[in-house]
């Protein structure tokens, strides 16, 4: 059986891929298991300088769910390339960098310092605030979408995949926007925006008020964004939200994803990576297929 | 089971296995009582049961769906074959881990964090407050044979708990807020006391709600003694990635879980 998956030329040997911010550069799981069982690793978002994200309570359970407000913590695109990309290339995995910016500028430089590494590919997260246009995200606006992909993906001589945010509209929308734009992939849901709140101290839960939700409560509204791009772009979808086991990844895969990442997941269960990857092979045989690229966007709908 | 058996042998063909580091067992529930109004312990058997540190903790798996993230708690107490923890049930995950019963299966991740510093020391003063008490009980068992001097503090009477286990471990004063039973105040004014009637501590260690490690940090910058505090922080993954757990220590972002959960008192609360 065959579990291979190809994106913009880049092969996995399998479609599961840890999510950006659940996994770190990979070490912390590689105490638990050889990372190398995945088919790649999407780094923590990286920024063009060393971010300590946000103050407060970063974490609250929800059901079936997590919010989250971490506020990109990460030690810097340098800090990456020099001490957490090596150990990423030791693995026998496909290497992501998440590259996110605060600026248009912040993209483009990121996108070129990331080129000038050995990364197989760029996934660039556009959920975070713009300044350029008065605090909305390059995500949200198609028109920002597509121009920021195009100013990034000029920089960009690796794969350029777009993760797209969910908070909006209409995704297929941003989707093309980043298809026209020239992303050669895009992944797709980021977080759905929420908050939790304590009735009886009156208080937010969250430091930072709201936070993006995550986890098997969001893999319904996931599947549906994944099968309405799907029907949008011609360029390969990764699809994620709420995969706890195969079974849910190649439901994504049915949708339209030719790959898929496992995030909250990872955080609930330090095994998962492993366990999800061991599945595979014995949902194709319940699904009665030889490689996994027959079901992408097989769904009969 | 497959994700047992991948998990082994990627272990054992790539990494020297060390007696602290953390993995992931399955147990099962050897015993789960209730031993306080809200306060519950519960003993799980692991083969293969790992070393522990005094300090460290585990997380364990909630036996309903809804609840995706596990639970960190301090371990108390652990030998060859089981491990046990003391909880405060509190919320959907707590309740739901409470209703296990002896035979039940669940998995756990430990040892996580560094736990306390254990050099060898001739005076040391452990500080407690609730149920931070918990994590300080293998570290009190570590110094059996100096002068330990444990101050255990909780709101009244009822809420008292391990005061036999504590007991056995040096010189013990309880304390309650109410003065209901022992020294009527924070437990931190107890060893001040002592502290001033001359007792004198190479080391402060403390676990318990933050007014309490605040006043310790105070306490020890006053009279010019380390201090090490055990903190606490809403967690996720408690093996050092999802970075939901952070504090600053020394202005810099630490992860509480896997940098800590103990931190010299001059480096924290700033």
């Amino acid at each position: 059986m065959n579990t291979e998956v190809n994106i913009c030329g880049i092969n996995f040997k399998n479609p599961i891929i840890a999510a950006s911010g659940t996994y770190g550069f990979g070490r912390e799981y590689g105490e638990f298991y050889d990372p190398s069982v995945l088919g790649g690793i999407s780094s923590k978002g990286l920024t063009l300088n060393p971010r300590v994200g946000n103050d407060g309570v970063r974490i609250a359970e929800t059901p079936s769910g997590i919010l989250n407000c971490v506020g990109l913590q990460n030690p810097g695109v340098e800090a990456f390339i020099a001490n957490e990309l090596p150990y990423m290339r030791g693995l026998d995995t496909v290497a992501i960098a998440n590259a996110a910016g605060s600026t248009l500028s912040d993209y483009e430089r990121i996108c070129e310092r990331l080129s000038e590494t050995d990364v197989d590919m760029i996934e660039m997260n556009i959920s975070c605030p713009n300044v350029k246009r008065g605090g909305m995200s390059f995500g949200v606006l198609p028109e920002s979408v597509e121009e920021v992909t195009r100013a990034a993906k000029k920089h960009c001589k690796k794969p350029l995949i777009v993760k797209l945010t969910p908070n909006v509209s209409n995704i297929a929308d941003n989707a093309r926007a980043a298809e026209n734009g020239g992303a050669d992939a895009v992944s797709l849901i980021n977080t759905l925006t929420g908050m939790a709140v304590d009735l009886y101290t009156r208080k937010p839960v969250l430091g930072n008020v709201t936070g993006g939700l995550s986890g098997p409560c969001i893999k319904p509204i996931a599947l549906r964004m994944v099968r309405e791009v799907y029907k949008a772009v011609s360029i390969p979808i990764i699809g994620l939200g709420g995969i706890t086991t195969a079974r849910d990844a190649l439901e994504f895969m049915l949708c339209g994803a030719t790959a898929v990442q496992i995030g909250t997941v990872n955080i609930c269960d330090p095994c998962a990576a492993p366990r999800i990857v061991g599945e595979l092979t014995e949902e194709m045989k319940k699904c009665g297929v030889e490689s996994l690229t027959e079901l992408i966007g097989a769904l009969d709908d | 089971m497959r994700l047992r058996s991948i998990c082994a042998r990627t272990s054992r063909r790539l990494w020297r296995v060390s007696e602290y580091r953390m993995k992931d067992y399955t147990g099962e529930i050897v015993s789960n009582k209730q031993i306080a109004p809200d306060a519950f312990e519960m003993t799980v058997g692991v083969k293969d049961m790992p070393e522990v540190r005094p300090g460290q903790f585990a997380m364990l798996e909630v036996p309903r769906k809804d609840c995706v993230l596990r639970r960190p708690f301090g371990i108390l107490s652990r030998d060859e074959n089981s491990v046990s923890f003391l909880y405060r049930v509190k919320g959907n995950g707590t309740i739901a881990l409470s209703e296990l019963e002896a035979g039940d299966g669940i998995r756990l991740t430990m040892p996580l964090g560094n736990g306390f510093p254990t050099e060898k020391r001739s005076k040391v003063a452990i500080v407690g407050g609730g149920f931070g008490i918990v994590p300080l009980y293998l570290l009190a068992k570590e110094y059996r044979g100096a002068e330990v001097r444990i101050y255990n503090g909780f709101v009244n009477a009822s809420a008292v708990m391990l005061e036999r286990e504590f007991g056995k471990c040096g010189k013990f004063t309880l304390c309650t807020d109410d003065g209901s039973r022992g020294f009527h105040g924070y437990p931190v004014a107890a060893l001040e006391k002592d502290m001033d009637e001359g007792f004198a501590p190479e080391v402060i260690f403390c676990c318990g709600p933050t007014p309490l490690m605040k006043s310790v940090k105070a306490l020890a910058a006053r009279r010019g003694v380390k201090a090490y505090l055990s903190l606490e922080q809403r967690m996720g993954c408690g093996v050092g990635a999802c970075l939901t757990c952070t504090c600053k220590v020394a202005g810099h972002n630490k992860r509480v879980c896997k940098d800590g959960p103990v931190f010299d008192s001059a480096e924290v609360f700033e």
